[in-house]
């Protein structure tokens, strides 16, 4: 056998082994690895054995892990280590070794195997290969057919493995028993150094659990526990503090209850939080180990609220007042009805909607931006709004407030007739000025005048009538509106009468126009007897309520002069006498109180008559003297004299007493001579006053008959007309049958004390009776009647003349009177001149002495004694021409400017007399002569104009042209008002048309500078006419310049204003009190009508003594008692009911 | 009554009402404080310049200002007169409408003095306080108008307010007045110091004499 061959076995037996021995090291190491399992599967079940039986602590579980660890260590290093490294690089002896024990496996083989390797291994270099190959072939030839893998059996890991298993086994059936523990031994095993604690006894869970709520609302927080009971309970509450990271905690202590439910609300939450519940037991283990259930966390959400609101009112247009806003946050409306409310918020969140809610259930969706709202709602009616919001997670507002709107009314418009303002009878003039006063909150839309007219007599038929009126505003709120209301067209017979009134409607254009009327004036066109007859027997009452008054003081003059005589012989001051002089003194009282009535009946008389142009005017202002005389008729010596008697009777003076009743008896005395001359003088007035109405009788039938004339004239009359017309006849009969028979009547009265009038006055009627009058007057109502037109028209014709001619005669009578009276005045004025002429004279003689005199002349005394003199004369002049003055206006005011002038120069030539300066005293002559002479001249040119004019005073010129005046500027201030374009319905006027306008106030200016220069410049008594010249000019220009705005208006209308003012004036200067009368602004309130019956049964009679007590003009101190002591009464009264 | 009967009550009044008159407590109004948002709390000198004038006018002794309480006070019952004034909402809770309903059937007087603007809400406060009577308007001829100052139509007219004639309305209970209203007038602002409201003297003084004719018809009828 070659050496190759050899090497090859070798190498082939050698391989082999090393598997065999890898084979056999690896199965080892399964083995070793099955034990070690099988040890800590041990270990681990000791331990859980240990823990479940004494919970073993950490200690002793990190000992399991060491113990393990040090166990695993030494099995790798002792076992797995040699074995791994055997498996892959053993060592001969190791492979020798596992030879022997394939070898001892078959004894043939034995040592075969382990010889074979050493034999191998011994060869030497010497020859000796041959016996060594051949041992070596030997040897490999009784081990070639061994199974070297015999030697390695797996039974060796059996008995490892069925240990494990049954180990296994253990740990599931303990699983079995106790899952939960098993498992948590087996954790703590794993985590040897965690802690493991006792578990509780108890357990808490949190049912409310974690929720959402609104802020300030309640919240509820529940939970239940199992187990023992605990010993406390608690609620913990945890919230972020806002300025710090930390919590801070808090803790409410929670009953325990046999439920085992517990639960605890909270209210008006604030702020979001955590919250558990927590359980203290009281067992010594768990003395320290409280029980915690799961935590829930609450949170807290704001409500949305109106942070800010603005309200801002608009006020319907028609009103024109601006749009305000309110105070911030103030919802408070107050607004007319018709305004636009604009609500606007501000939210402090984000909002997804926003509502205003009203009282009557109606809302209003807002407009929505961001954080803010807006809306807007009409004020229809008193109510309430709130403002709705809610945010986005539809959380709305809390108790949103409430705000109040007020409604106002567009207050109803106001209409007046200011003037006449009064129930008017008409009078001559058809037409009545109207002054129409017009009061709105927010202007007019239209005025008019309307009414009806009732026909007289028949079956009360009326007519009804509406005229539209222009206004001006004064401002937007009031108007006022000047119309001359002319009555012609409603051809008012006597008796007819117009109900009528002002009706205003406003614009209110949101809950309609309003209406108002004015209060309802009746105007009446009264028939001339019905006038006459009514104001002779006002006279004739006043006349005789005079002479009564007059034949009361006669006895009580007698009276006085009784008592008089009777006191003394008296020393004392008896009760009865104290009693009748008292009586005495209510007699006088009440008289004097009867004068006032007697004086008032007249004035109102004299009003009556004036309207109905029934008066002349010299008769009126003898009916206005008249008045002055019933006024001055109670002197103050009469008045002193009774409050001296009074006073004397209280205090029981009989000395006071006799001299006040001999005080008094004598203005007894003057006030019986005084009512006597009034009387008298009243008497006279009356007679006046009848020729007055005769001739205004006269005139009147003339004119009435002349219309029926020129009615008749008309070809085309209607079979009404002609009925009208012979109405018209008969009425005229009467009236000439009344006329007729007053004549008779005046003429008997007149014959006495005036007799040539009396007997016109016959004549006249003579002449009526004549020419039957009358009855030719009753035969042309009858031919209108029977359609005979031309008779009619021929006997109208005679009847014209007749009544011409009767006028012409009642005239000349009434001249013939006037002119008496006028020559009683011009010779009063005469005598004045004459008396000025010779103390010019007289004057003149004054000075040429002395001018001839020097300081030494023994003339001076002399001349100062004529000076004396002559002032002294003067002064009478003075006073005499004060009275003439007080009847005319043709003694100018320079003439009182003259006088003053003449007597200061003739005080300061008596001074200089007197200090014997003659030179001087001549110097202030001259000029005292200078002012007689201007003095005349001015007296001569007085009685010049009054010869001219028809009356006596002048007054009735001066009258004419103011009226005349004041008309035409009424209608230029109509025409210029027009023509304003917002006012006027016309465009803007033309520059022709303010031409014309400035030319008729021109023309006006220039008419009224002429009646002042006529006039003398009596500022007195044209009052402020004197100063609006230069308003006039003003208005001119403007009007020239094309200017035409509301100041010219305003100033036209003062002028207008000023125009009557200055004719009030005049009356004023004439008649005071006739003036203070009409002044009297009538008044639109009438007292409501009386309570009823069961309203006032407790206005008893104490009550009434105590009104009476009060009047007795005690002192305020003892009024004051007075009251004291009723309201005690009435108490007690009361009390005892 | 006889003049004698007349005198002999004098001096009786002489001894009685001295006595009475230092017995008593100065008379006094109790301004009425109420809600609704109306200014109750105007009119701050009317009282004290109408006491003064009282003080001066007719010897008596009156407080110097007047007092100011709710309905609901307790006190409210010690004034004998009672005075409310505004110019905007009223309000009554109902328990006020009770209470001053007492008050007024037990005896006490109610002013009510319109400021313009309180017409409507007075009124339909009032309609719950007695809702069985109806505001009369007063005739001129009522003592009211003459009890001390003769007022021969009526209430003076001291502001415009809503144009037209002043009204004074009565309210009575069982033949009694139990409040007076004077309305579209304004007699409290006329009371008030001279220069308020620059109203002339003469309206001043009207208001002043009005508003005494006033108190004294609440204390004797």
């Amino acid at each position: 056998m070659t050496q190759k061959s050899i090497e090859q076995l070798y190498s082939k037996a050698y391989k082999d082994l090393l598997a065999v021995n890898r084979k056999s090291s690896l199965l080892n190491l399964t083995r070793t690895l099955l034990y070690v399992a099988l040890f800590t599967a041990s270990l681990l079940l000791l331990y859980v054995l240990m823990d479940l039986a004494f919970s073993i602590s950490v200690p002793v579980r990190i000992s399991f892990w060491v113990i393990l660890f040090g166990a695993l260590a030494m099995v790798v290093i002792r076992y797995v280590i040699p074995e791994l490294r055997r498996a892959y690089a053993p060592v001969d002896s190791e492979l020798f070794d596992l030879a022997r024990q394939i070898g001892k496996q078959d004894d043939e083989v034995q040592d075969a195997i382990i010889n074979f390797l050493q034999i191998y291994d011994t060869r030497k270099p010497d020859g000796g290969n041959a016996f060594r190959s051949l041992s070596l072939k030997q040897l490999y030839q009784t081990f070639r057919e061994t199974d070297f893998f015999s030697i390695i059996s797996p039974a060796i890991l059996k008995r490892p493995a069925v240990r494990l298993l049954g180990l296994a086994g253990v740990f599931l059936l303990l699983m079995g028993i106790a899952p939960a523990n098993v498992s948590e031994s087996l954790l703590k095993v794993l985590q040897p150094t965690k802690s493991f604690e006792k578990p509780l006894p108890i357990s808490l869970e949190n049912t409310s659990g974690s929720m959402s709520v609104l802020k300030n609302e309640s919240v509820t927080l529940a939970g239940t526990y199992d187990g023992v009971a605990p010993h406390r309970l608690w609620l913990v509450l945890e919230t972020a503090l806002l300025d710090s990271d930390s919590n801070s905690t808090d803790r409410i202590a929670l009953p325990v209850t046999a439920g085992k439910r517990f639960n605890y609300e909270l209210n008006h939450v604030k702020n979001s939080f955590r919250y558990w519940f927590e359980a203290e037991l009281n067992l010594a283990d768990f003395h320290d180990r409280p029980a915690n259930s799961t935590v829930g966390e609450v949170a807290v959400k704001d409500r949305p609220f109106v942070r800010h609101l603005q309200v801002k009112v608009t006020p319907p247009a028609y009103t024109r007042l601006p749009a305000r806003l309110l105070p911030p946050n103030d919802g408070e409306v107050s607004a007319l009805k018709g305004t636009r409310i604009t609500v606007d918020i501000e939210a402090n969140k984000k909002l997804a909607e926003a509502m205003l809610l009203f009282d009557d259930d109606a809302s209003l969706a807002m407009d929505v931006v961001e954080n803010r709202g807006k809306g807007s709602f009409l004020v229809k009616e008193d109510g309430t709004y709130r403002v709705h919001i809610a945010d986005q997670d539809s959380i709305s507002n809390y108790k949103p407030v409430q705000y109040s709107v007020f409604a106002l009314q567009d207050e109803m418009p106001f209409v007046e007739i200011t003037e006449p303002g009064q129930d008017l009878e008409l009078g001559n003039e058809l037409a009545i000025p109207l002054l129409i006063s017009l009061r709105d909150d927010y202007g007019f839309r239209q005025l008019k005048l309307a009414g009806h007219h009732i026909h007289a007599g028949g079956d009360g038929d009326t007519t009804a009538f509406s005229i539209p009126l222009t206004y001006q505003l004064i401002d937007p709120q009031r108007a006022v509106s000047e119309h001359a209301w002319d009555l012609t067209p409603f051809y008012l017979i006597p008796d007819d009468y117009i109900e009528y009134y002002a009706e205003v409607i406003d614009n209110d254009r949101v809950t309609g126009p309003k209406v108002a009327r004015s209060k309802t004036f009746v105007v009446r066109l009264p028939s001339i007897i019905e006038i006459l007859e009514r104001s002779d027997q006002e006279i004739s009452e006043s006349l005789e309520e005079t002479d009564d008054l007059r034949k009361e003081t006669e006895k009580l003059r007698e009276k006085l002069e009784e008592i008089n005589r009777e006191m003394l012989r008296e020393k004392e001051l008896t009760w009865e006498r104290q009693q009748e002089i008292q009586a005495q003194m209510e007699k006088q009282k009440q008289a004097v109180e009867k004068l006032d009535e007697i004086r008032e009946n007249i004035e109102q008389l004299t009003s009556n008559l004036q309207k109905q142009d029934m008066l002349s005017e010299e008769t009126l202002e003898k009916f206005m003297e008249l008045q002055k005389m019933y006024e001055e008729l109670a002197t103050p010596q009469m008045l002193e004299a009774m409050e001296k008697m009074q006073k004397a009777l209280e205090e029981s003076d009989m000395k006071q007493l006799k001299s006040a009743m001999e005080q008094m008896q004598m203005s007894v005395e003057e006030f019986e001579k005084r009512i006597e001359r009034t009387h008298e003088l009243f008497k006279q007035v009356e007679m006046e006053q009848q020729m007055d109405e005769l001739v205004n009788m006269a005139e009147k039938l003339a004119e009435e008959q002349q219309s029926v004339n020129e009615e008749l004239q008309k070809e085309d009359l209607s079979d009404a007309q002609k009925e009208q017309l012979a109405n018209k006849e008969e009425a005229l009969e009467k009236n000439a049958d009344y006329f007729e028979e007053k004549l008779d009547q005046s003429s008997k009265e007149f014959e006495e004390m005036m007799a040539k009038t009396a007997e016109e006055l016959e004549k006249a009627r003579e002449f009526m009776e004549q020419q039957e009058v009358p009855e030719q007057m009753q035969q042309m109502s009858q031919q209108m009647q029977q359609n005979e037109m031309q008779e009619a028209q021929q006997s109208g014709e005679n009847l014209q003349q007749q009544l011409n001619m009767m006028q012409s005669m009642m005239q000349q009578a009434q001249q013939n009177m006037n002119q008496a009276q006028k020559e009683q005045l011009m010779m009063a004025m005469q005598k004045v001149q004459q008396d000025m002429l010779r103390s010019s004279f007289e004057q003149e003689k004054i000075l040429e002495r002395s001018r001839q005199s020097d300081m030494a002349s023994s003339q001076l005394n002399d001349l100062a004694r004529s000076q004396a003199q002559m002032r002294e004369n003067t002064t009478n002049m003075m006073s005499q021409l004060m009275d003439i003055s007080k009847q005319t206006f043709f003694i100018s005011p320079q003439m009182s400017q003259i006088m003053t002038s003449l007597m200061e120069n003739m005080e300061s030539s008596l001074e200089n007399l007197a200090n014997r300066n003659p030179r001087g005293a001549s110097q202030f002559q001259s000029r005292a002569m200078s002012d007689f002479n201007r003095a005349i001249m001015s007296m001569q040119s007085s009685m010049s104009q009054m010869q001219q004019a028809g009356s006596a005073s002048g007054f009735q010129e001066m009258m004419q042209q103011l009226q005349q005046m004041a008309g035409q500027q009424g209608q230029l201030n109509q025409e210029t008002m027009g023509m304003m374009p917002q006012l006027g319905q016309n465009g803007k006027p033309t520059p022709e048309q303010l031409g014309r306008l400035a030319a008729q106030q021109q023309m006006i200016q220039e008419a009224m500078e002429k009646m002042n220069q006529e006039m003398g410049n009596r500022g007195d008594v044209l009052g402020r006419l004197g100063e609006i010249g230069d308003e006039m000019e003003k208005v001119v220009d403007d009007l020239r310049q094309q200017r035409l705005d509301p100041k010219v208006v305003q100033r036209q209308q003062q002028i207008l204003s000023r125009l009557l003012d200055a004719q009030k004036s005049v009356r004023e200067k004439e008649h005071s009190r006739k003036r203070q009368s009409e002044r009297e602004a009538p008044s639109l309130a009438k007292s409501p009508p009386q309570l009823k019956k069961e309203l006032v049964e407790r206005e008893n009679e104490l009550r009434k003594e105590l009104l009476n007590a009060l009047k007795e003009g005690y002192s305020s101190e003892y009024k004051e008692y007075i009251k004291t002591y009723y309201d005690i009464l009435s108490r007690q009264s009361q009390s005892s009911k | 009554m006889t003049r004698i009967l007349r005198r002999s009550l004098l001096i009786v009044c002489l001894l009685l009402g001295s006595v009475c008159l230092h017995a008593q407590s100065p008379v006094n109004v109790v301004r009425v404080k109420y809600d609704g948002g109306g200014d109750w709390y105007g009119n701050r000198t009317t009282f004290v310049n109408l006491f003064d004038f009282m003080k001066s006018q007719l010897s008596m002794q009156v407080a110097s200002k007047e007092a100011t309480l709710s309905i609901l006070d307790k006190d409210f019952f010690r004034y004998p007169i009672a005075y409310i004034s505004g110019h905007g909402n009223i309000k009554f809770s109902d328990t006020e409408v009770t209470r001053l309903r007492e008050y007024l059937i037990k005896g006490g007087f109610l002013w009510a003095d319109d400021d313009f603007g309180m017409d409507k809400h007075f009124r339909r406060e009032m309609e719950k306080v007695f809702p069985d009577q109806e505001w009369v308007e007063i005739p001129y001829s009522h003592p009211i108008y003459h009890i001390n100052y003769n007022f021969p139509n009526g209430l003076p007219k001291i502001h415009k307010h809503a144009g037209g004639p002043p009204r004074g309305y009565g309210l009575f209970h069982e033949g009694r007045m139990v409040a007076f209203y004077s309305f579209n007038t304004d007699l409290s602002d006329g009371c008030e110091n001279a220069d308020i409201h620059e109203n002339p003297p003469e309206v001043r003084e009207a208001a002043l004499k009005m508003g005494t004719n006033i108190i004294l018809w609440a204390l004797l009828q």
